[in-house]
């Protein structure tokens, strides 16, 4: 039997390896919802895993979250043509950085300061945004299975892979 | 910890913030914003544009996550808010229209950005998130001391020419605001006019604002400061005055001023002037700069436009009696033909303009009296108490009328010029000698 081919699209994978700004959602039991910034993604080679990089300061709640319900939500914005998607998945799974994370982290590093000084911020102000504490951070890896564009406008919010919302 | 004073440089829409929310079903959202709107210490507006998931959401379960970065010192804030309602429109609803019209243009979204609501959250928990920090690129000056002094200038003045010319030396000098001009607001509240300007080529006293209209007109119909951090083609008078003269046509009208301020502002702050419940006129502020104005710079201008409408007021109730001088003018050369069209209290000089309205009545009222018996100095008062100009008996801005008009014949360096003559009272001064000419209507 053949393989389904993968959720996640060459072109959608190569657009949130990019310089994109990302961030990450997930709820409570009580449904209140939970939200941090992300660092750089991986996606791998069958791209049916995405691996998003964040710190673990300041996401104890989110990483709480994911770790008991097992949903998460992440966007990807691309400042500039202002494009965005977000894929929500599951099958959450934390862990440190391996040798590829941190291979995957640096690129991302340069390519995200050097997108926000291309847009006008100070070099000062790019390099804060990209000096997260290495020993801080973990992998969040999940599955995805829908993909919603989010570019703003009347078509924000369509499905563009997986069940519709 | 959950008051958001000291976060407001994150709400100038420089950075776009997030929001996390989560479905009835359980479904967890993210999704970035283009404006976050500080309503006060405990309350954030959040634009309503499309009918998205994240609105979905908080209708169905208003707890929502929000993180906001600041744009000079990279820092993330994440507060925990719950949707309490919508405003589709008031004073907040245009503050939220006018700022993401800024933001719109500044992002390239200007045909996809409509403000629909906004939705009101009330602040739960503000957190710092851990993060490097940058140094601010530029240092704002401190808006206290500067308040202090420009309130020192106002409360020195006696008179509303005085006083114009006070706040303007302040934005200046105290405030290092090198553009801005104030409108006065008509009797009836529906018409705004330039009667003192800083920073331009020429006064534009006269130049008219129906409420509504553009930044201005909005701020006054709604009685609420206005500020745009970027520059847009939606609040642009320069623009909308080159769309009305091509619509137009050539036959351009000689009795409307042209608006003498910024034809590209990148920043513009618009702050009524009220007193009571009265709009005496409105502050308008602009820069060639982006993001020149923040909220501290809103609150101490109000301030002092509060000040300044206390003046006014204090101003209106203290008056001098007339005195009967009249005083020969030395008027020669060949005679100027005044023309007076009753229609619109049109007056042209020779066949320029000069003022209409309530100002131009005003002044065919003086030329008149002065045809009459030679007179040149009068009250206030017998203007006021005047049948033949049948102004209301308070709220007549008549003080603001007289400086228009100085300001106009100044402009123009008529023949005829008005000068402040003491307390309440003022003085024609004439170089030639006049033709009076009264028409109904043009032919």
């Amino acid at each position: 039997m053949p393989a389904e081919p993968a959720l996640l699209s060459e072109a959608l994978a190569e657009f949130i390896l990019g310089p994109v700004a990302i961030a990450l959602a997930s709820r409570s039991a009580g449904n209140a919802p939970s939200l941090a910034r992300g660092g750089g993604c991986r996606v791998a080679p069958d791209r049916r895993r995405i691996t998003v990089f964040l710190a673990r300061g300041g996401a104890e709640q989110l990483l709480a979250d994911v770790a008991a319900h097992d949903l998460v939500a992440v966007t990807f914005g691309l400042p500039g043509p202002e494009e965005a998607v977000q894929i929500k998945g599951d099958q959450v799974r934390l862990a440190p950085l391996e040798a590829a994370d941190r291979a995957a982290l640096e690129p991302y590093r340069r390519a995200w300061a050097e997108r926000l000084t291309s847009l006008g911020y100070p070099t000062e102000f790019a390099r804060a945004k990209v000096s997260w504490p290495e020993d801080d951070m973990l992998a969040l890896s999940f599955t995805p299975r829908q993909v919603f564009n989010q570019t703003p406008g009347p078509r924000a919010g369509d499905a563009l892979a997986g069940a519709g919302r | 910890m959950n008051r958001i004073e000291h976060l407001r440089a994150c709400f100038e829409g420089a950075i776009p913030s997030l929001i996390a929310t989560c479905a009835a079903d359980g479904t967890p959202n993210v999704a970035w914003l283009s404006q976050v709107q500080y309503v006060d210490g405990r309350h954030v507006a959040l634009s309503f544009q499309f009918f998205n998931k994240t609105r979905a959401n908080v209708l169905a379960n208003p707890l929502a996550e929000v993180i906001v970065s600041d744009p000079a010192t990279a820092a993330n804030h994440r507060l925990q808010v719950r949707y309490c309602r919508t405003e589709t429109a008031g004073p907040l609803f245009e503050n939220m229209k006018a700022r993401l019209s800024g933001v719109a243009s500044h992002t390239g979204m200007s045909e996809v950005f409509r403000l629909q609501g906004a939705d009101i959250y009330e602040v739960l928990t503000v957190t710092e998130l851990p993060g490097a920090r940058s140094q601010p690129a530029r240092q704002r000056p401190a808006r206290l001391p500067a308040l202090r002094a420009a309130s020192a200038r106002l409360a020195a003045c006696h008179d509303l020419d005085g006083l114009l010319n006070a706040l303007l030396d302040a934005l200046d000098q105290d405030f290092a605001i090198s553009h801005g001009m104030v409108l006065m607001a008509d009797a009836g509240g529906e018409r705004l006019y330039t009667v003192a300007s800083r920073g331009y080529p020429a006064s534009g006293a006269g130049f008219e604002v129906g409420l509504g209209e553009g930044i201005v007109g909005v701020a006054a119909r709604e009685r609420t400061p206005i500020r745009i951090s970027f520059g847009t083609a939606e609040y642009s008078y320069a623009r909308a005055a080159r769309a009305s003269a091509v619509a137009a046509g050539a036959a351009a009208d000689q009795t409307v001023i042209p608006f003498p301020g910024l034809a590209d502002p990148r920043s513009q702050l618009a702050l009524p002037i009220l007193g009571g419940d009265r709009l005496h006129g409105v502050i308008y502020l602009e820069s060639g700069d982006e993001l020149r104005f923040d909220y501290d710079d809103e609150d101490a201008l109000m301030a002092l436009a509060h000040q300044l409408a206390t003046a006014i007021a204090g101003m209106e109730c203290d008056e001098a009696e007339p005195d009967q001088v009249a005083a020969p003018a030395a008027a020669s050369g060949a005679a100027v033909k005044v023309r007076h069209y009753g229609f619109d209290h049109s007056v042209f000089l020779d066949g320029d303009y000069v003022i209409k309205g309530v100002a131009g009545a005003v002044l065919w009222r003086l030329l008149q009296q002065y045809g009459e018996d030679g007179r040149v100095e009068f009250s206030n008062r017998e203007l006021r108490l005047d049948p033949a100009l049948g102004l209301p008996e308070v709220g007549d801005n008549l003080e603001a009328r007289l400086l228009l008009l100085q300001r106009r014949l100044a402009d123009r360096q008529a023949c005829v010029q008005l000068e402040k003559a003491g307390r309440g009272r003022l003085r024609l001064r004439l170089n030639r000698p006049l033709l009076l000419e009264h028409v109904e209507r043009p032919a």
